[in-house]
């Protein structure tokens, strides 16, 4: 157990607005560990839609993702990995 | 921040009366043409849209809260609408409670002058903010009119 952190830019050009952040809650939801999300100075609980969608996390910022828990690096794979792939958009 | 003023007393409602989330989504634009802020040549698409939208992902975003939001050819500003329903309404949300506040909003699908998209972002997180606010959520339940409404968020424009 213990805190761990990665760092994952925002490579969709719409941001994260509110799908993005519905698909990072439900991924984040399948696993237990505390999760928190930075974007400058903003750090919200990232198992809410409404705190993420306060980041106004625009293409090309870099979020700062820790996580603490008993699966907080499966979680943090997970989670990098839907962000680099633009959490899978199709418009 | 005035996003508060995209927010029209004719296209919001206090107490909507709908049962379940397709006729709530129906109401509202209806809401809306009735209002002037939207053609009614754009109410099918409208409503279509906003369906499909809840279709892809629901727009319920927890704490009681939805925020249908899409964007639709035809209009060349963004029109908002917040409205409540008190009997709160299935709409499979995130956290599985049912919404009994939502926020809509339907924006052009290219930069006009009255609509700049780079925005977009800014405002979805201007409502956010009010949506986590348990006071938000708690005293615009409260309002009986329309006015008070658009006052609480004129009040609240700043959190």
């Amino acid at each position: 157990m213990g805190g761990h952190e990665q760092r994952a830019k925002i490579v969709n050009p719409e941001g994260l607005h509110a799908r993005p952040c519905h698909a990072v809650v439900s991924l984040v939801r399948e696993y237990e560990s505390v999760l928190r999300i930075r974007n400058g100075a903003t750090e919200v609980n990232g198992r809410s839609i409404l705190e993420l969608m306060t980041l106004s996390a625009a293409c090309g910022d870099e979020l700062v993702l820790r996580a603490e828990g008993e699966d907080a690096l499966a979680l943090l794979e997970a989670l990098t990995a839907l962000i680099a792939a633009g959490f899978i958009e199709n418009d | 921040m005035t996003f508060w003023k995209e927010f029209k007393s004719k296209s919001c409602s206090s107490r909507l009366k709908a049962a379940d989330k397709e006729q709530a989504l129906a109401e509202i634009v209806d809401l809306i043409v009735k209002g002037g802020e939207l053609d009614s040549s754009l109410r099918d698409e409208a409503l279509s849209a906003l369906l499909a939208r809840e279709q892809m992902a629901s727009t319920g975003v927890g704490m009681n809260v939805a925020i249908p939001h899409v964007k639709l050819k035809g209009i060349d500003k963004v029109i908002c609408s917040l409205c409540v329903s008190r009997t709160g309404l299935d709409w499979n949300s995130i956290d599985g409670d049912p919404v009994n506040i939502l926020f809509v909003v339907l924006r052009p699908e290219r930069a006009t002058d009255s609509h700049d998209p780079e925005e977009h972002i800014e405002r979805m997180s201007w409502i956010a903010r009010l949506g986590r606010e348990a006071d938000f959520r708690r005293f615009v339940q409260q309002t009986n009119t329309k006015a008070e409404m658009l006052g609480l968020l004129k009040e609240m424009s700043a959190v």
